[in-house]
């Protein structure tokens, strides 16, 4: 099948992909590919350390994707982020399982360059912009707190041990952060 | 779980780090409430934002066509169209040495956290598809035009503990059959050694070959290759008991690889 590289997907394409992502079509795999293999990548190597691993947990998450892709419905949130969600849960259930697996540094999002990369599609080019003016809501405190949770598989209560806080504070801060992104990257979704 | 303590955990799970009970109990509480799966899906929403704000990496630029042929394969499309093209190796020590990747890929997935059985066993399943698609890049290029070449994951038995493994039986006409087992999670001291048994119809049986303690790594994995004189191709499953008799480890061989003639 042929399926646009910009833009973002209209939910009934989203589901035409995956129906031929079912099938094993060449065409929606390399679709699927140019708009997430390079975050699902990008999150690996921050996980996980190193490019071996990045590139494996890529292919993983699309032999998942693969095989829930009967499941995937449109209706119930975005592909992005169902993609997102396989691959985060991997790359955690990974980074936890394996003992000798090189840790990353902490990730501080506000590090992300302004220039994209210059191979990238104009549907992922957008993502990260819409990513870095939703983070770019947040306090340097709440960017970190999400890093250490989400980059590198940290609980509220291991967060709180180690930063001497209470754990209910730390769930709060969580969730406010949370909601913040999200209200910012609903307004995108409006634009 | 009532809602007040789901909605205590919904950030962290949004952001994929509760584990174990507690999360298999927040699943189940998000598939009968609405509310609740609602603020699930919000802040799950918002964490699925967070890894876009990543620098851009730049992968391998095979790693695309890797993906393509996986998913081709794992889908039933048969042999992949980019594979790479291999020398001729030693048929056995690659194969072997393929089966230890993929053997050890599916013990580590199966001994790990238990306690989060559903993504364990999600983590597992891409493994043995992974482990499928591994032998077919081996086989590719390789001498083995004709031959049928049959696998199987080994799965334990409550007896079984935290043993597995990947099994493979290789027919090729005018030549010695040949069985490979690959095995981790063994207890050297105890239970070996271990025997490994080919098995037919109800009365079919073969063994292939024993594993001693000596031929346990201590890291509890082992494995050995046999070429049996017997005709291989009417064996489909593989039984390893321990010394005392008991089924360890047990599976079908039912994933027919394909496997092309060799390359020009």
């Amino acid at each position: 099948m042929q399926s646009r590289n910009t833009g973002p997907l209209l939910p009934t394409e989203e589901r035409q992909l995956m129906d031929a992502l079912l099938a094993g079509d060449e065409a929606a795999v390399r679709a699927l590919y140019a708009r997430f293999g390079r975050p699902v990548y990008a999150m690996g190597l921050r996980l996980l350390g190193t490019r071996e691993a990045a590139e494996e947990l890529t292919q993983d998450v699309f032999l998942t994707a693969w095989r829930k892709a009967a499941r995937f419905d449109p209706s119930r949130g975005r592909l992005s982020t169902w993609l997102m969600t396989i691959a985060h849960n991997l790359a955690v259930d990974r980074l936890r399982r394996e003992t000798g697996v090189t840790r990353p540094n902490l990730v501080l999002v506000d590090e992300v360059p302004d220039v994209p990369g210059a191979h990238d599609e104009e549907a992922l080019v957008m993502e990260r912009d819409a990513a870095v003016r939703a983070l770019s809501t947040l306090t340097d405190a709440e960017r970190r707190l999400l890093a250490r949770a989400y980059f590198r598989g940290m609980t509220a209560r291991e967060i709180a041990e180690s930063d001497g806080i209470p754990l209910g504070t730390v769930k709060t801060r969580l969730r406010a952060a949370l909601i913040k992104v999200r209200k910012a990257n609903e307004l995108k979704d409006l634009v | 779980m009532n809602c007040a303590t789901a909605r205590d955990r919904l950030s962290e799970h949004a952001l994929g780090v509760v584990g174990g009970r507690e999360a298999d109990a927040l699943d189940r509480h998000l598939e009968w409430c609405a509310a609740c799966r609602k603020e699930a899906r919000d802040l799950g929403r918002a964490a699925a934002v967070l890894p876009y704000a990543l620098a851009p990496a730049e992968p391998s630029a095979e790693l695309e066509d890797r993906i393509v042929d996986a998913v081709r394969v794992a889908a039933g499309g048969g042999r992949p169209v980019a594979a790479p093209r291999r020398s001729r190796l030693a048929t056995v020590a690659v194969l072997a040495a393929a089966m230890a990747v993929s053997g050890l890929g599916w013990g580590a997935v199966m001994a790990g956290r238990a306690s989060r059985a559903e993504e364990s066993a999600e983590a597992a399943a891409v493994r043995s598809q992974r482990a499928i698609f591994r032998f077919s890049e081996v086989f590719d290029g390789l001498e083995f035009a004709d031959s049928d070449v049959q696998l199987g994951l080994l799965v334990p038995t409550e007896i079984g503990g935290g043993a597995s493994g990947t099994a493979a039986t290789v027919v090729v006409p005018g030549a010695n059959d040949t069985v490979l087992v690959v095995m981790s999670g063994l207890v050297a001291e105890g239970d070996a050694p271990y025997t490994v048994a080919l098995r037919g119809g109800p009365e079919d049986s073969l063994v292939v070959g024993v594993v001693p303690s000596a031929l346990i790594a201590t890291d509890g994995t082992a494995e050995f290759a046999a070429t049996p004189v017997d005709d291989l191709r009417r064996f489909d499953r593989v039984v390893v008991t321990n010394t005392h008799g008991d089924v360890v480890l047990r599976g079908a061989l039912e994933a027919r690889v394909p496997v092309p003639s060799p390359s020009p």
